[in-house]
């Protein structure tokens, strides 16, 4: 009885790792995403959110203002184009974190959600983020329409595309290529 | 012991061109007709230690210029000109795996009285965490007849520190036009680089 336990146990969680490991190698086969420049005198920050399974089924929504910005599912990103200067976000499920950044004109951040262990659920932790570290993470669908808003600012499906379109400089397109992660990494271990 | 994380040595060589720092003793120049155009990208010198552990959001810390700002192949502002951070966000590291974070600005150097106002910073930063390291104990319980998920919450992520001395690169928010500052000039002898365009901050 108890070998049958440990049996199923591991065929569970060899097939949770099984799982973890194909996500990447499917996303990088889909399209390169394509983060637009922001509109001019605005800066933008890009929030996603990476695939893994642990806490998958978890919330990750942005708040800002006491107002939600946009949900934020497993393996999604959305862009919020806003105005300069400081702001401070709030994630929340079952928990909260919050991180403050500072948005600069005509240029894109990053911020990345994860979900860690909590006590009764996982808990939501959002924190700064990179481009390299975007990249890597393969995250590549947009949240949808239905699930943004009512807080403004995040650009829907059809107006990224209508600004990727409109770009007439080249815009930044990420590839998601896991080799550039390691090589674009800025920091050191002490 | 916890893990550390240091930035600054990652940007000791900075993208912006060697020069020859202005020699003390050079007699002022006037600079009226010169403006230091918008968005000049300045290396700057951490003058203390800033972390995610020890940092408080709202906090205050020392730069200096650590290459000089060059117009027309002339220093116009020094090397050594102080200067002014601030930390947008500090939170230490916890547990669950979760990192330090750290988001910083730098807002403005001296020049000739007057602030030369800063923008765009290397963006913010959060140590490595430990949260796949927690996942990988927690799945390990599905196995194990102990506990050892519950380890996971006494396990903390990597702290971030700009160590004193550490570099990085901002940019210049307006044009700033010298005006009739007094500052002291030298020439650069690197007449290659002069000859290319390449020493006007850009």
């Amino acid at each position: 009885m108890a070998n049958n336990r440990t049996a199923m146990a591991r065929v569970l969680l060899g097939a949770g790792l099984a799982l973890a490991g194909v996500a990447p190698a499917a996303a990088a086969d889909r399209a390169p995403v394509v983060i637009p420049p922001p509109p001019a005198g605005k800066g933008q920050i890009v929030f996603y959110r990476t695939g893994t399974i642990m806490g998958a089924a978890m919330g990750c929504a942005v708040n800002e203002n006491g107002q939600k910005i946009s949900s934020l599912g497993s393996g999604r990103y959305f862009i919020l184009v806003t105005s300069p200067g400081r702001h401070e976000y709030l994630v929340k499920s079952e928990a909260k974190d919050v991180l403050a950044l500072e948005v600069e004109p005509d240029e894109t951040q990053y911020a990345m959600c994860r979900i860690k262990m909590g006590i009764m659920a996982g808990r939501p932790d959002l924190r700064p983020s990179t481009e390299a570290e975007f990249k890597a993470a393969h995250t590549d669908r947009l949240v949808d329409a239905d699930d943004m808003g009512p807080g403004p600012g995040a650009l829907r499906p059809d107006e990224v595309k209508a600004a990727v379109a409109a770009t007439s400089a080249a815009p930044a397109v990420v590839t998601p290529a896991a080799s550039e992660a390691a090589a674009a990494a800025p920091a050191s271990a002490q | 012991m916890q893990p550390v994380i240091l930035l600054g040595q990652a940007l000791a060589v900075v993208a912006l061109p060697s020069v020859v720092s202005a020699p003390a003793g050079v007699p002022a120049q006037p600079a009226a007709d010169r403006v230091i155009p918008a968005l000049t990208a300045v290396a700057l010198r951490f003058d203390e230690e800033v972390s995610s552990q020890s940092s408080k959001t709202g906090a205050t810390f020392p730069l200096t210029l650590a290459e000089p700002i060059i117009l027309d192949c002339k220093v116009v502002v020094p090397a050594g000109a102080r200067g002014e951070g601030e930390v947008i966000w500090a939170k230490k590291s916890g547990g669950a795996g979760t990192a330090g974070e750290l988001v910083l600005a730098a807002r403005w150097i001296e020049v000739g009285g007057r602030h030369l106002r800063l923008r765009s910073m290397q963006p913010g930063a959060a140590g490595r965490d430990s949260v796949g390291k927690v996942d990988a104990y927690n799945a390990a319980t599905v196995i194990s007849p102990l506990p050892i998920g519950l380890l996971g919450f006494a396990m903390k992520g990597a702290t971030i520190v700009r160590a004193k001395g550490s570099l990085a690169v901002a940019k210049t928010v307006e044009a700033f036009p010298l005006g009739d500052a007094n500052i002291p000039t030298g020439s650069v002898r690197n007449d290659e680089l002069c000859n290319e365009g390449k020493l006007n901050g850009k």
